[in-house]
């Protein structure tokens, strides 16, 4: 008996969000945005999780840096403190 | 001849102290700016937050934005003067791309909105006084006649 082979399913990655709609800016004033990039320990989440492309990830690195810097956005969670 | 370059400042002030000391610092920053800068183009309050982290023992603050094209050497001693201040607590300023002027207007836009909405409530609260005293009145009038 021949066994069939299970075909692999070959999932295409999302595309990222910033590259589908240019005129959401990566920005530290838009911190709204940022918070969805952190998790909740305040560490930035990684692109692999969160599906963005490599140009946008470092963007939004460097914004979420100068968020937390203006004390915006945590730099680690609350029960640290 | 030097190249000038956009710069945004995001300057946190210290919320202690009386309201017109406070307004009379942001003017100060402003004409720190204004003296060093090439083009000062606007700036945009964006009012008392509460800190995610305390910042010299202080949980909130003012934030105010101000957005200017200066030459290269301006950022330097901008930040230098504004660290001397004991009334800024803390300040971010960075090169940036010409859409903040975009960002800037909406905000004055925003706020000019707000202002007239404020406006429209107040005058509604007050026609609505007026009703109620001018029905005060009518009621009063009839019960005094029905006890006559």
């Amino acid at each position: 008996m021949i066994k069939k082979k299970k075909r692999r399913e070959h999932r295409r990655p999302k595309p990222c969000q910033f590259c589908k709609d240019p005129t959401i800016q990566i920005n530290y004033k838009n911190f709204k945005l940022l918070r969805r990039y952190i998790n909740e320990r305040g560490k930035i989440v990684a692109r692999r999780n969160s599906g963005v492309c490599a140009r946008h990830q470092r963007q939004l690195a460097r914004e979420i840096k100068r968020a937390r810097f203006l004390a915006l956005i945590p730099y680690t969670a609350y029960i640290y403190r | 001849m030097a190249e000038s370059q956009l710069y945004e400042l995001t300057v946190i002030f210290d919320s202690q102290g009386e309201e017109a000391d406070i307004q009379r610092e942001f003017d100060i920053v402003q004409s720190l700016i204004e003296k060093r800068c090439k083009e000062f183009i606007g700036r945009s309050e964006w009012g008392q937050r509460d800190f995610v982290y305390p910042i010299k023992k202080r949980k909130s603050g003012y934030y105010v934005y101000y957005l200017f094209r200066a030459a290269v050497e301006a950022p330097g001693l901008i930040s230098s003067a504004l660290k001397m201040d004991e009334k800024v607590l803390r300040h971010l300023l960075v090169k940036t791309k010409p859409s903040s002027i975009d960002y800037l207007n909406k905000q004055k836009q925003i706020k000019e909105q707000i202002e007239k909405d404020v406006s429209e409530i107040e005058e509604s609260k007050r026609d609505l006084e007026i009703v109620e005293e001018k029905t005060t009145e009518n009621s009063e009038s009839i019960v005094d006649e029905q006890i006559e």
